[in-house]
C-alpha cells in the first residue's frame, strides 16, 4: 500500500476497529477498500471505521464507504464512522448526505457504544 | 689472401658481437615498451621480426617462418583487407613515405586476442623501385581495454543517474555530475529526485566506495533499491535502514553513504536520514548557511552499529538545500573541514539561481583534474506567485501532489483555512472526474490554473477530452458538492474539451 494513507486493524471482542490515517482520493480508494476489507475479517459483526486522521477525502472515499455499508448490510454487519467536529471530512460527508446511509459519531467512545448486540439484526 | 679472410671474419666477428650488444638492448627495450619491428626487403621478398613481434603475435622468438601472408592470416578480416590496401597504395605511389597509422585486432594461436597499432615507412630505390618497408607494432591492448572499461562505466553511470529532474511547482531544482578526470576511473556517485504518492519529494544523493564498472552498477542497483523503497515507505531513517539490510546482505563488501530526506513542500518541512554522507548544505535568502550536521549514522554496508536518526528541520521558500558528494570538499593537501569550510563561505555569497549556484560551486570548488567524481543537487522552493498553471498528465497519481501545490498556493495567498479546504475538494473533485472520463483508456493532458483577484480565488481546470453532458459531474455527488463548496461554477466546452471555471472568496474578513 503507498504511503498516502495507512489502516491499522483492532479487534475488540464483536467489534473490529479500524483506523485509517492520511488521504483518499481516486488512486487509493480502491485499495483502501481492501485494506479495511482485510483488516475486518469473517466474524466481526460491528466495523467502526475511524476517520479521524484522515485529511482529506473526495468522493470517491464517499463511494467506497457507501459500498461498504452495503457489503455490511448484506452480511448483517454495521457499519459505524468516527469523524470529529472540524474535520475536513466531515463538511464532504454532509454534503453527500452520507449520514443519512452510515452513522456517524464525533467520537470514537460513542460510536463503539452504539455497537450493542443485537443492533445489526434489528436494522435488518 | 687467407690473412685478409681471416682480418675480415674477425671484422665481420667483432661487428656482429657490437651488433648483438645493440640488437640485446634493443631488444629488451621493445619488450618492455611491448613495441615489436619488422622488416620487409621488398625484392628479395625476405621478412624478419624482431623477437617481441614474435611475442606480440603469440609465437616463441623466431620460433616460425614468417611471411605477408603468415603475418596477415592472423588479423581479423577487415582489419587484414585495410592493411593490403595501405600496403598496396603505399607500392604504388613508389616514393619514400609513412603509411597511415593502423589500428587492428590478431588472434594468437592460443586464442587469445590482442589489438597492436601499426606504423611503417616505405622506401625506395633511385628508380623509384621498391626497396624496403619498415615498421614498428605495438600491443596497446591492455589500454584499450581500460579505456574501453572507463567508456562503459560512465556512459553507464550516466544512463544509471535521472536523465531529467522533474518539473515540480513551487520548486526550482538543479543537478550535476562530474566524472574523475585524472586517473580515469568513474565512480559511484548519483543523486536521485522521487516524487512521492503522498505528494512530497524524496531527494537523495550517495556514495559507492571504488570505481569502474562495479561501483556504477551498485550505484545503479542502490538507486533502484532506494526508489522502492521510497515509494512504498515515508519515514526516511525506515528506508535507509533497509538499504543498509540490502547492502550488507546482497552487495556485499561495499561502502556506501547516502543521504534521503523527505521535502514537503506544502510545510516546508525536511525529514532526513544521514548514512555517513558529508553533511548537506542549507543557505537562507539573506546568506546565512548552516550544515545539518545532526543524526549522523555510520555508512551503510561497513557493519558497525549505528543507523541514522531521523532529523527534522523547516526549509523556508527561498532557501537552498545543497546536497553534494566528498568530491566537491575534498582535495589533496587539504582537511575535509576546511573544504567544508570553503564551501560554505562560497555559498553564502552566491546569490544566484540554483543553475547559476551549481556552475559557480563546480568552478570554485574543483581542480581541472579531480581525482574523484563530484554530484551535486540543489534545491529551493519558491513563492508559487503569480497566476500558476499546472500542466500534469490525467492519472490517478498526479492528485495527491496537486493537493500539496493548491494547499501552498491557497496558504500564499492568505486563503481562510476552511475556505481552502473547500476550494481544495472541489479542485479534487473536477480534476479526479476529468481523469475518470474525460479520455477513456487514452491518455491525456489536465490542466489547472490558479488566480486570486480582489480577494477570490479562480481556479479553472481544462481538459483536451471528449465532450461530456454537463462534465459528467452530475453523474454522482460532483456537480451539486462543487456547487456547494465554490461561489460559482461555470461549465463550458466542445468537440476539443471541457473548461470548468469555479471561483470562491478567500478571506473570511471581506465578507463572502
Amino acid at each position: 500500500m503507498s504511503d498516502l494513507a495507512r489502516v491499522e486493524g483492532e479487534r475488540q471482542g464483536a467489534i473490529c476497529l479500524v483506523r485509517v490515517h492520511g488521504e483518499i482520493d481516486l488512486s487509493n480508494a480502491q485499495e483502501v477498500s481492501s485494506a479495511i476489507g482485510s483488516a475486518m475479517g469473517q466474524e466481526a459483526r460491528w466495523l467502526v471505521v475511524d476517520l479521524s486522521d484522515i485529511t482529506y477525502l473526495d468522493s470517491s472515499g464517499v463511494a467506497l464507504l457507501l459500498r461498504l455499508a452495503e457489503r455490511l448490510q448484506a452480511r448483517r454487519r454495521q457499519l459505524h464512522l468516527v469523524v470529529p467536529r472540524g474535520s475536513p471530512v466531515r463538511r464532504v460527508l454532509v454534503f453527500t448526505g452520507l449520514p443519512r446511509v452510515i452513522p456517524v459519531e464525533a467520537r470514537l467512545e460513542e460510536a463503539l457504544a452504539r455497537c450493542g448486540p443485537g443492533s445489526p439484526d434489528e436494522l435488518a | 689472401m687467407e690473412r685478409a679472410a681471416a682480418k675480415l671474419e674477425m671484422r665481420v666477428r667483432q661487428r656482429t658481437s657490437q651488433l648483438s650488444a645493440t640488437n640485446l638492448q634493443l631488444a629488451e627495450a621493445q619488450q618492455v615498451a611491448r613495441i615489436g619491428s619488422w622488416e620487409w626487403v621488398i625484392p628479395q621478398h625476405r621478412i624478419s621480426w624482431s623477437d617481441e613481434l614474435y611475442r606480440i603475435h603469440g609465437h616463441a622468438p623466431q620460433g616460425v617462418p614468417v611471411t605477408f601472408e603468415t603475418a596477415v592470416a592472423q588479423v581479423n578480416p577487415e582489419d587484414a583487407a585495410r592493411i593490403r590496401s595501405n600496403v598496396e597504395a603505399a607500392l604504388r605511389r613508389a616514393a619514400d613515405h609513412e603509411l597511415p597509422n593502423i589500428e587492428y585486432g590478431i588472434t594468437r594461436p592460443d586464442g587469445a586476442e590482442r589489438v597492436p597499432v601499426g606504423k611503417a615507412k616505405l622506401y625506395v630505390g633511385p628508380d623509384r623501385e621498391p626497396l624496403r618497408m619498415v615498421g614498428t607494432v605495438q600491443d596497446v591492448t591492455e589500454g584499450r581495454k581500460a579505456e574501453r572499461e572507463h567508456r562503459i562505466a560512465e556512459t553507464l553511470q550516466r544512463s544509471l543517474l535521472p536523465d531529467r529532474l522533474p518539473e515540480l511547482p513551487g520548486l526550482a531544482l538543479a543537478a550535476r555530475y562530474l566524472p574523475a578526470g585524472a586517473d580515469m576511473a568513474v565512480g559511484g556517485d548519483w543523486y536521485d529526485v522521487v516524487e512521492l504518492p503522498s505528494g512530497h519529494v524524496g531527494l537523495a544523493i550517495g556514495d559507492v566506495a571504488g570505481h569502474g564498472l562495479r561501483a556504477a552498477s551498485t550505484m545503479g542497483q542502490l538507486r533502484m533499491a532506494l526508489r522502492a523503497y521510497a515509494l512504498e515507505e515515508p519515514s526516511p531513517a525506515k528506508v535507509v535502514s533497509r538499504l543498509d539490510r540490502l547492502v550488507s546482505r546482497l552487495l556485499v563488501s561495499e561502502i556506501v553513504t547516502l543521504v534521503y530526506l523527505v521535502l514537503d513542500l506544502d510545510s516546508g518541512t525536511v525529514q532526513f536520514a544521514n548514512a555517513g554522507h558529508p553533511p548537506p548544505l542549507v543557505m537562507g535568502p539573506e546568506g546565512r548557511t548552516a550544515y545539518l550536521e545532526d543524526g549522523l549514522g555510520s555508512p551503510l554496508g561497513c557493519d558497525e552499529p549505528g543507523l541514522p536518526d531521523e532529523r527534522t528541520f523547516r526549509l523556508a521558500t527561498d532557501s537552498t538545500l545543497l546536497l553534494y558528494t566528498d568530491g566537491l570538499v575534498e582535495r589533496r593537501g587539504t582537511s575535509l573541514h576546511e573544504g567544508l569550510e570553503r564551501l560554505g563561505a562560497l555559498a553564502a555569497a552566491c546569490d544566484q539561481d540554483i543553475e547559476a549556484l551549481c556552475e559557480t560551486l563546480l568552478r570554485s570548488m574543483v581542480e581541472d583534474e579531480t581525482a574523484d567524481d563530484v554530484a551535486l543537487l540543489a534545491i529551493r522552493p519558491v513563492p508559487l506567485t503569480g497566476r500558476p498553471l499546472l500542466r500534469m498528465p490525467a492519472e490517478p497519481r498526479v492528485l495527491a501532489p496537486l493537493r500539496q501545490t493548491l494547499r501552498r498556493w491557497l496558504r500564499e495567498s492568505d486563503a481562510d483555512p476552511q475556505v481552502a479546504d473547500d476550494i481544495l475538494l472541489a479542485c479534487g473533485e473536477v480534476c479526479a472526474n476529468v481523469i475518470e472520463h474525460a479520455y477513456g483508456a487514452k491518455e491525456g493532458p489536465l490542466e489547472i490554473s490558479l488566480d486570486v483577484r480582489d480577494g477570490t480565488a479562480e481556479v479553472v481546470v481544462k481538459d483536451r477530452g471528449s465532450w461530456r453532458p454537463s462534465s459528467g459531474l452530475d453523474g454522482g455527488h460532483g456537480l451539486p458538492l462543487i456547487q456547494e463548496l465554490m461561489e460559482s461554477v461555470e461549465l463550458s466546452g466542445g468537440p476539443h474539451g471541457t473548461v470548468v471555471r469555479m471561483r470562491r472568496r478567500i478571506s473570511s474578513g471581506a465578507g463572502s
